[in-house]
């Protein structure tokens, strides 16, 4: 698909400028109270008005763009490329290469959608907002700049750009230990991302190009580094993002402490660029050394689910059990991953749009439940159903998306990772089941100790889901997972689109690799 | 019958399921009215009052229902026809992932065609029932909704043409099993058996899931008819091959086993039996259509859907008939001695699904899918008579009960004729399934023959004891409504309910009379094994020896325990305190074979959350995160250390390169 415009530039930068426009323009900071805050006689508030709107127009352009996409042929389109740095003058090309195909253009698409939700989940904060907003968008921009690089360099420059709203996010707007969790999400990045730039540019010096189209496995041999160090250097930059067992604690942490809008975007679509990062450029560029590590991932993979389960039943904070349950739920990434085969990938590139929407929107649900109770302690909630049936709902029907109940979407990813993965990970698969049984254990036991049970008449004075964001947000979300659940085709071709080159070449390798062993 | 008359029948419960969700949530909404943004469009406040109506809740399922139990008497019709053999209707694709294609489609067979009338008959009777017994309950639209999801997924589960289909519905009936049992979620109790009965279930729906994912893994397929087709194409060499499919026995014996265990969790048999009784928290039509005939009768429907699977291997087919057996005579021992009437209806459901679970076993593949549809009848018809007596003593403590027989007359009469049914007395509908379960079983299994038997007398003894509390003797005055919920107000003066209520009993009765005749003849066995891979003619089985054994062992047990009950007081002076006339066996009945302890308290809540988990989450705190924690302690104090030298005082810097320029003369003229 050429649009004859770049249109993904667009996409990919109007958030950054909207951050621009809104440090520019005056804001309107007025410390009402937080239910009043859009009464009349209260000033428009620009920065959260413009923030919407821009978050809105990515997402339409991104709507544009899912809708557009043609379906019929495989590769990056939309693309939008020049020589940024050329090897003539300093010696290595680095060149200004954006594009999507099957496997990112979903993510985008989630990227722009949970932002606009993240918009609208911060409707009543007024804590300095006018960069509050902006941070949230440049976060925007950092993401979509991740899942649409096509070049190492520019990957890495937006993987790192991730991290300066986040950390601001976090220690100005969070809550509790807020500047521990965010320091500790940064070393744990920026840890993981100093073996991501080794491994880069050993990669980059090979192939004397950036070019994630271009660079692959057989270059590997100039290297200055052996091959499997590569991929596990890059690997422990996505295994932390991911996260998986053990590098997984600093998430918990960063979630408990963040407020609501960043821990949508951090559950919603940070975590997902590790997976990303593992298929688009382990598995496309390393085939060979994928294939190899196939039972260490699908191993890791099944660990974080089953342990990630079990440490989510004993949480006391309503959010760091959700917190807990994405560990668990990423663990799935890997397992399809290691299936090596075009239905396990799927699957797996299919959690992670799936556990974007699920899991932020039990995010947003504790954040809305967090706004009236002003409290996370699960042992002092009781009967809430009572008092904000509607919250309630959408608290259930998060829930149970979450455990993969089917015609949700969750389900359709279990499903298709496990069924792709038993016959070559059959072990790790089994052992992996158990994850479906606890998933349920925590979250419904969750429901039962916070929503249901007697009256409460601590919380009778509770106002419901009141707010227009509000019912947008809870609407939309569960209008996409019920149809995700009930008509996956929609992303899944796409995303079947995207992993089967990888699979071509996996298989490429693995059959020379039989025939010539 | 064209393949869209199906897809109606799934979709009209759908849409009643919509309109009453809806109406629940407009009722949430409406509540917020007054709080809303000013901003909100005030004009929408007449439109979302037109939705509100409780009857928009309830009306659109039953025109929903009676439209789809007419579809479904067509096309049972139609079937017998066809002699049970199944419509060639082609599957849809659903999604794709590379070699996964994912199925839409239905099977039509004599089996479908049984189950479609039951679950669309017996939910549209206690659907109207419904009507009456929650009317005035501030959940009501809340309950419609549930239900009519409830049976839509039911349908689909019955209508599923492949194995992730069917589980998907499965799952689905899990749900909302869950949402009704917890419906008076107020109620601790109510919501701590929701999730039970979510957890043991999906338990044995761990075992339904590998099954299916090895299914799919070895053979590529998750086609019921070409699974079963494989199943019984059995080689010499132990392999199942057919049309390019191929599986070891191995394979297939560990697939039986896992759907074994799928059926085991929904069908509540040993030893995940333990959510059912506590299910009976849900309110009663919820327990009549979900917990006795249809949802539970999902694993019969099961393994009779996978019949030639489970016989393709004599080590799952000797397993679900000793766990039925087992099942069928533990739980009417538990019966014997609940004193809550509900709870004697449950465990009278574990032991009567446990029935058709080892004539499947035992190869009675008719004679089970017979039993499921008669037990479907009159035990929802037991369970709505115990909500119209709920309905008026406000309790379901039996030992509060009595004498209701005079004030209940139409409840009463119902209730006895379910019993005498329940207890196998000839000419009643469970008469002929019971005993056609236990002739399959003297040909098959004695072992089993002989628990089955026991458990028949045994069936009889609980009941009339039920009945005799309930409807003889004096009437003990029920129960006060408790603060906060609905009831009767007045439950010293009973009355009978009122007919919204009756008339689904006495239809039921009628169907519970007349249903068994349909054996006559073979008929019934001929449609339903038109759903198997081998269709054959069905044949009546008859023994005297079976029918006079069984019905003179039922009359004197039910004799016995009336003459029991009847004599109580002169029973307890002779020093005999419970049913059982051993203490410590009535004791161990009593306390449920301390099996629900077992589960919940020491593996659950111990073993599990108090070691496991417990030491899990330590480890994460304290190993996990505490090396990374003193790593970056320990890091953060060497860097202060490091700190003291870059202190940026001139005079430090000035000290230090002079210090080093005399190491390095030294350093220069020793060297």
């Amino acid at each position: 698909m050429d649009p004859g415009f770049p249109v993904l530039s667009l996409l990919i930068f109007l958030p950054l400028l909207g951050a621009l426009l809104i440090v520019l323009l005056p804001g309107k900071h007025t410390p009402t109270e937080w239910l009043v805050q859009n009464a009349p006689g209260n000033a428009v508030d620009y920065p959260k008005w413009l923030a919407l709107g821009i978050s809105a127009g990515t997402l339409i352009i991104a709507l544009v763009m899912f809708i557009i996409f043609d379906r019929s042929v495989s590769g990056f389109q939309f693309v939008d490329e020049f020589d940024w740095i050329s090897a003539e003058a300093v010696g290595f090309n680095v060149k200004y290469a954006f594009g999507v195909d099957g496997l990112s253009m979903p993510l985008v698409f989630l990227t722009a959608l949970l932002t606009v939700v993240a918009v609208l989940v911060s409707w009543r904060i007024d804590l300095r907002t006018k960069e509050y907003f902006a941070w949230l968008l440049v976060l925007e921009t950092s993401v979509l700049g991740v899942f649409t690089s096509l070049d190492l360099i520019f990957f890495f420059l937006f993987w790192e750009l991730e991290l300066v709203p986040m950390f601001l996010l976090i220690s100005i707007w969070g809550s509790g230990n807020r500047n521990y969790s965010a320091l500790k999400f940064v070393l744990y990045t920026v840890f993981g991302s100093a073996f991501m730039l080794v491994g880069f540019l050993a990669l980059g010096v090979a192939a004397d190009t950036f070019d994630i189209r271009e660079i692959r496995q057989d270059v590997l041999a100039a290297a200055f580094l052996p091959a499997p160090a590569i991929f596990a250097f890059i690997l422990i930059a996505f295994a932390i993002k991911l996260p998986v067992v053990p590098l997984h604690t600093w998430l918990p942490d960063a979630h408990t402490d963040a407020p609501t809008a960043v821990s949508v975007m951090l559950a919603g679509v940070l975590l997902k660029m590790g997976g990303y990062g593992i298929l688009r450029l382990l598995f496309t560029m390393m085939p060979e050394v994928g294939a190899d590590a196939d039972l260490a991932l699908a191993i890791i993979g099944a660990v974080s689910i089953v342990y990630g389960a079990i440490v989510t039943i004993r949480q006391t904070d309503l959010k760091r059990l959700i917190a807990y349950s994405s560990v668990s739920h990423m663990g799935f990434v890997l397992l399809g991953v290691a299936a090596l085969g075009t239905t396990g990938m799927s699957g797996a590139a299919m959690q992670l749009v799936t556990h974007g929407l699920i899991t932020g929107m039990l995010f947003v649900m504790v954040g809305l439940v967090y706004d009236r109770t002003h409290t996370r302690e699960i042992s002092e909630m009781k009967g809430l159903m009572h008092h904000i049936p509607l919250l309630g709902i959408g608290m259930v029907f998060a829930g149970l998306a979450g455990l993969g109940l089917p015609a949700l979407a969750g389900f359709v990813a279990e499903i298709t990772i496990f069924l792709g993965a038993f016959a070559s990970q059959t072990a790790p698969v089994s052992v992996a089941l158990l994850g479906v049984l606890l998933a349920a254990a925590y979250i419904l036991w969750a429901l039962q100790r916070t929503f249901f049970g007697p009256r409460d008449e601590k919380w009778a004075h509770l106002p419901d889901a009141n707010h227009w964001s509000e019912f947008t947000i809870i609407g939309a979300l569960m209008a996409l997972i019920v149809l995700l659940g009930v008509y996956p085709s929609i992303v899944m071709d796409l995303l079947e689109m995207g992993v089967e080159p990888i699979v071509t070449e996996l298989e490429a390798v693995v059959s020379a690799g039989a025939g010539g062993g | 019958m064209s393949e869209t008359i199906f897809w109606v029948i799934l979709f009209l419960p759908l849409t009643a399921f919509v309109l009453a969700g809806i109406s629940a949530l407009n009722q949430n909404l409406q509540r917020q009215i007054p709080e809303w943004d000013p901003s909100y469009p005030r004009s929408w406040k007449p439109i979302a009052d037109l939705f509100c109506g409780p009857r928009l809740a309830s009306t659109p399922l039953i025109i929903a229902l009676a439209v789809a139990f007419l579809l479904a008497v067509i096309n049972l019709i139609d079937s017998i026809g066809l002699r049970g053999l199944p419509l060639d209707i082609a599957p849809h694709l659903l999604f794709s992932a590379g070699d996964l294609k994912v199925n839409l489609g239905v099977r039509i067979d004599g089996l479908t065609s049984v189950m479609l009338v039951v679950v669309t008959g017996v939910s549209l009777l206690v659907q109207v029932y419904s009507t009456g017994y929650m009317d005035g309950d501030h959940g009501y639209r809340r309950y419609f909704a549930f239900m009519a999801l409830f049976t839509t997924s039911m349908l689909g589960l019955v209508l599923a043409d492949n194995l992730l289909m069917l589980f998907a519905f499965w799952e689905l009936v899990g749900l909302t099993s869950y949402l009704l049992i917890g419906f008076w979620f107020h109620r601790p109790a109510a919501a701590a058996a929701a999730k039970k009965a979510f957890l043991v279930t999906r338990l044995g729906d761990l075992g339904m899931l590998a099954a299916l994912i090895l299914i799919y893994s070895r053979t590529g397929t998750m086609d019921i008819a070409a699974i079963n087709a494989l199943a019984d194409h059995g080689t010499e060499a132990g392999m199942f091959a057919l049309n390019g499919l191929m599986i070891g026995q191995t394979a297939m014996t560990l697939f039986g086993l896992g759907l074994i265990a799928g059926a085991v969790g929904k069908s509540a048999q040993f030893p995940l039996h333990i959510w059912l009784p506590d299910a009976m928290e849900g309110p009663t039509p919820v327990s009549a259509l979900v917990h006795s005939a249809t949802m539970v009768a999902a694993g019969v429907y099961l393994l009779a859907r996978f019949f030639p699977v489970i016989h393709a291997s004599s080590t799952a087919s000797d397993m679900i008939a000793w766990i039925g057996a087992g099942t069928a005579l533990g739980a009417a021992i538990l019966a014997l001695v609940q004193v809550d009437i509900k709870r004697v209806l449950a465990y009278s459901t574990i032991s009567q699904l446990a029935y058709m679970m080892f004539a499947i076993g035992v190869g009675g593949y008719a004679a089970a899918v017979f039993h499921l549809m008669t037990h479907a009848f009159f035990k929802a018809m037991l369970f709505l008579g115990s909500g119209s007596v709920n309905h008026s003593t406000n309790t379901f403590d039996m030992r509060k009960m009595g004498g209701l027989r005079f004030a209940m007359p139409i409840t009463f009469i119902t209730f006895v004729i379910g019993t005498l049914s329940l207890a196998g007395i000839v000419p009643l509908s469970g008469f002929w399934s019971k005993d056609e379960i236990l002739i399959e079983a003297w040909d098959n299994n004695k072992g089993v023959f002989v628990l089955g038997l026991l458990a028949a007398g045994l069936t009889a003894a609980y009941m009339v004891r039920a009945v005799y509390m309930t409807f003889f003797g004096e009437y003990k005055g029920g129960e006060e409504v408790a603060p906060g919920e609905h009831g009767n107000e007045d439950p010293s003066h009973p009355h009978e309910s009122p007919r919204s209520m009756t008339t689904p009993l006495i239809i039921l009765a009628v169907i519970s009379v007349v249903s068994g005749f349909l054996t006559f003849g073979g008929e019934f066995q001929t449609w339903v094994y038109g759903a198997l891979p081998n269709p054959h003619e069905g044949k009546f089985h008859w023994s005297w020896g079976i029918f006079l054994g069984s019905t003179a062992l039922a009359v004197c047990a039910g004799f016995a325990a009336f003459l029991f009950m009847h004599h109580r007081d002169r029973v307890r002076r002779w020093g005999v305190g419970g049913i059982w006339p051993i203490p410590e066996m009535q004791k161990f009945a009593t306390e449920l074979f301390y099996l629900d302890a077992l589960g919940e308290k020491v593996l659950a809540r111990r073993v599990f959350y108090s070691w496991i988990a417990q030491a899990s989450s330590w480890f994460d705190a304290n190993v996990v995160d505490g090396v990374v924690n003193h790593a970056w302690r320990r890091g953060v104090s060497v860097s202060n250390t490091a700190r003291f030298v870059q202190n940026g005082w001139v005079q430090a810097g000035t000290l230090s390169i002079g210090l080093g320029g005399v190491i390095i003369w030294v350093a220069v003229v020793l060297f």
